[in-house]
């Protein structure tokens, strides 16, 4: 019996690692910002958009001024085109079939010219224009009098650019969408890029693959620094290999039970919330030192009162942010309730049966000067007071996505080599699709340069607008002046007869044309230039696309919720700190007071985004821990190297956050060190130890 | 020295060139009538010069420009920016050359005894229908350039 409880946490974790991977747990894990930001309609339109402007793009670039640039490009296009996702960019079949049949509703009558029209000058024009061409002169039949005008189409495939080359842009198969494939296509474009400096490459697919590359090296260097300090922490301080095994084994089993049901609970979890997650986990190093420096894994077998009260209260306030509308921190609320608890009952019912010798430890706590409680909780709210006056927020959930600079400025180039400026997507509604189309062309005729297809679809007042003309006369006469002009007889039969059978279109159909449902309305996208885009949004059928604009709101509400959770939670520490420490509440008090106080300084370099206000909360949330463990007039010394053992390993999972590049980690690691940096410096200069009295 | 050089390849420059004068029989369909006229191609190691004698329209292809001089006025291209023109060169260029390898990227070539059919891939298969033409020992006999839109042009080798 003895013995397998011995092993008991091995085979926890075995078995937990198997369910993990049966469960194929990982594929589970996404790195799209849209899984970590809040349910509603916003959410919903933008994955709509996602689905509908699918069309995924390759741009090839070749830098180079040599009079071979050209065949070069051409060369490097045919390498990739071998690759079956790569394809020529080509006209959606659908549309160019619906400009063939429907030419004289889908362009626009240029009534200007209708009304001054001299048909035979126009045909002689045209003549003398035949006659004069080297080769053939390509005849518009539909129109030979030029009167209807034409929709741009997709344009020259290379495009020559001054002081820098050629490009021409490719088409990636719309049917590839996972990371597999989209880092599949990446490699094998950067194997053809790295023959050739002069080549540049770019598809918006690139910054998914490079992002979360750039996401596993920084975790690995992160994982890396964190096993470091734990690892100086056990082998050179404490120097128990036996209590660092079991204690990463522990961990490790609470992180994948929490993993595998938060996936089983969300079905998809963001990246962040696994990497937010997994270090929230390591708060539980706090109850096994404790456990550990006050020898309950030795000869006392009860029950350690504070680590309880400590647990409870973290727990608690995690079930409390839960209730939060914004996805991340309702998913790494769950995972670290779950991973929380998990690890709390491995410390505290396993661990006395493992039986590990108190620690050796020959680390002196350095003497300090004692600064009273009070002072500091003064400190402390002048401290919060000057950083209230200058605190401002940072709502741009893109900003806490990867950075990637190189890529941005290749997205730049060649968008604003295709187009003279810049353009943004908006999305359009209307609630049928007559009212959606009526919307379009209501902007498409103020703003003319807007791109959409759904000018192609014909719709009835296309043809009562046309009815106001006599085309059929107009065919007559054309006829009859061609002939006198040289012209073969009927040429010009079939020039402007309308078509008058309207189409049917299916759902397939309209997707083609880029519209979709949304609830009881219809919706499909413009784009549009950026010049243009404030006073178009400002249309009540219009709605901005761009993720900061949509989520701003959303953001808002969300901080509006966490503010009021936030409140609620320190509330709820407040009545478990009286509850636990009761006459030294003060001194208690300021391990939230001060860290809070010296992380408010950061409001006069930075603006707060969500994950600071959160790390904060998070901050509070362990902190009231160290106040509960300090719960007596005169702390032995012990506690203080329990305490110093927790906040380095604290530092292992939070701080170390600080050395990543990504924004996200990064306003996390930076709360959590100086939330670190605060309590070491309350437990220098607040307490008195035994020992000293 | 450097002048007996200069000398020897400015003589060999007119060894090299060579002028073809043609017959040019251009079908129009919109009009359902045919027009000729007599051209002369000057084919040398460094350009291609196409005129049309009554007319006093010229066009000169280099490797890097074409040149259309109409009376007095002067106009230079690029290849890419006159693509008709780079095209007839082209054509004209390696059927001289007998270089048909050249035309592999917009053409597929096939070949029936003397007549040679070129079918053009892509973009150009939506102007173009085909290309045939026919050379007897290092003489042009025809060449015809028929349109999608069913104009023609068959040119003939007269000198």
């Amino acid at each position: 019996m003895n013995k397998s409880i011995k092993y008991l946490n091995f085979i926890i974790f075995t078995i937990l690692l198997i369910v993990f991977f049966i469960f194929n747990t990982q594929k589970s894990i996404s790195t799209n910002i849209l899984t970590i930001l809040p349910d509603g309609d916003n959410k919903e339109l933008l994955k709509k958009f996602e689905n509908l402007h699918n069309t995924k793009l390759l741009f090839v670039g070749y830098k180079d001024f040599d009079k071979n640039t050209l065949d070069n490009l051409k060369k490097i296009e045919k390498q990739l085109l071998k690759n079956q996702n790569i394809k020529k960019l080509t006209k959606n079949k659908l549309i160019e079939e619906y400009e063939k049949r429907y030419y004289y509703l889908t362009n626009q009558l240029d009534t200007k010219k209708l009304e001054k029209l001299n048909i035979q000058r126009e045909l002689r024009t045209l003549y003398q224009q035949i006659v004069a061409s080297p080769f053939s002169f390509q005849i518009d039949t539909k129109d030979p009098l030029n009167i209807f005008k034409k929709n741009s189409s997709v344009k020259t495939l290379y495009l020559n650019i001054k002081e820098y080359g050629y490009i021409t842009i490719l088409q990636v198969d719309n049917s590839i969408d996972t990371m597999e494939e989209y880092q599949e296509l990446y490699n094998f474009t950067k194997n053809i890029q790295a023959k050739d400096n002069n080549i540049e490459l770019f598809s918006t697919l690139f910054y998914y693959v490079e992002s979360q590359n750039k996401i596993k090296s920084d975790t690995n260097t992160i994982i890396f620094i964190a096993i470091f300090i734990l690892v100086i922490l056990y082998l050179l301080i404490l120097r128990n290999i036996r209590l660092l095994l079991n204690t990463l084994i522990t961990l490790g089993s609470s992180i994948l039970f929490a993993l595998i049901l938060t996936v089983w609970m969300f079905g998809e979890l963001s990246i962040f919330s696994v990497i937010f997650g997994i270090s929230i986990s390591t708060i539980a190093i706090d109850y096994m030192f404790h456990n550990y420096m006050h020898n309950f894994y030795g000869d006392k077998k009860s029950i350690n009162k504070s680590v309880f009260y400590g647990m409870i209260t973290t727990v608690g306030a995690f079930f409390i942010l839960s209730f939060c509308e914004f996805k991340l921190i309702e998913q790494l609320s769950f995972f670290a309730i779950l991973s929380l608890i998990f690890s709390y009952l491995q410390f505290t019912f396993i661990y006395p049966y493992l039986y590990f010798a108190p620690s050796k430890s020959t680390f002196k706590y350095p003497k300090t000067i004692f600064i009273k409680p009070i002072y500091i909780t003064l400190t402390a709210f002048v401290f919060i007071t000057f950083s209230l006056f200058n605190i401002e927020f940072d709502l741009d959930i893109k900003n806490l996505d990867v950075q990637n600079t190189k890529l941005q400025q290749l997205d730049e180039f060649f968008t604003t080599q295709i187009n003279s400026d810049k353009k943004i997507a908006v999305l359009i509604s209307g609630n049928t699709l007559k009212e959606l189309i009526e919307n379009t062309t209501k902007l498409t005729k103020k703003y003319p340069d807007i791109f959409t297809n759904l000018t192609k679809i014909p719709v009835e007042e296309d043809y009562k607008k046309l009815e106001q003309y006599d085309l059929y006369k107009l065919n007559q006469e054309l006829n009859k002046i061609a002939s006198k002009v040289g012209f073969r007889k009927n040429m010009f039969q079939d020039s402007y007869k309308v078509d008058k059978t309207l189409p049917q279109y299916n759902f397939e159909q309209l997707q083609e044309f880029g519209i979709s449902h949304y609830k009881t309305k219809f919706i499909s996208y413009l784009v549009v230039s950026s010049k243009n885009y404030n006073e178009i949004v400002q249309e009540a059928y219009v709605k901005s696309l761009s993720v900061k604009e949509l989520f701003q709101n959303d953001l808002k509400n969300s901080i509006n919720n966490l503010q009021i959770l936030a409140s609620l939670t320190i509330f709820f520490i407040m009545a478990m700190l009286y509850l636990a420490v009761k006459n030294n509440f003060f001194k208690a008090l300021n391990y939230i007071l001060f860290p809070l106080g010296m992380i408010g300084f950061l409001s006069y370099f930075i603006e707060f985004n969500i994950l600071h206000i959160f790390m904060i909360v998070v901050i509070v949330s362990i902190s009231i821990d160290y106040g509960i463990y300090m719960n007596n007039n005169s702390i032995d010394t012990q506690t203080q190297k329990a305490i110093l053992y927790s906040l380095l390993s604290t530092f292992a999972g939070f701080g170390v956050l600080i050395f990543s590049s990504l924004t996200a980690l990064f306003s996390i690691g930076v709360v959590a060190t100086i939330g670190i940096i605060a309590i070491m410096i309350l437990l220098l200069v607040q307490n008195n130890l035994k020992e000293e009295n | 020295m450097f002048r007996l050089l200069f000398i020897g390849i400015f003589l060999l420059q007119f060894l090299y060139a060579q002028d073809i004068t043609f017959s040019e029989k251009k079908y129009i369909y919109a009009f359902d009538n045919e027009f000729k006229k007599i051209g002369k191609l000057s084919i040398d190691t460094q350009k291609v010069v196409l005129e049309y004698p009554k007319s006093q329209k010229k066009v000169i292809y280099t490797k890097d420009l074409i040149q259309i001089i109409d009376k007095d006025t002067i106009q230079n291209f690029t290849h890419k920016e006159n693509i008709q023109y780079d095209l007839f060169f082209r054509l004209v260029i390696a059927i001289y050359n007998n270089d048909l390898q050249q035309l592999q990227e917009n053409f597929l070539i096939k070949r029936d005894r003397d007549e040679v059919t070129l079918l053009p891939k892509e973009q150009i298969a939506s102007v173009i229908e085909k290309i045939s033409f026919e050379k007897i020992k290092e003489r042009l006999k025809y060449l015809t350039i028929s349109f999608q839109n069913q104009d023609r042009i068959t040119i003939e080798q007269i000198n």
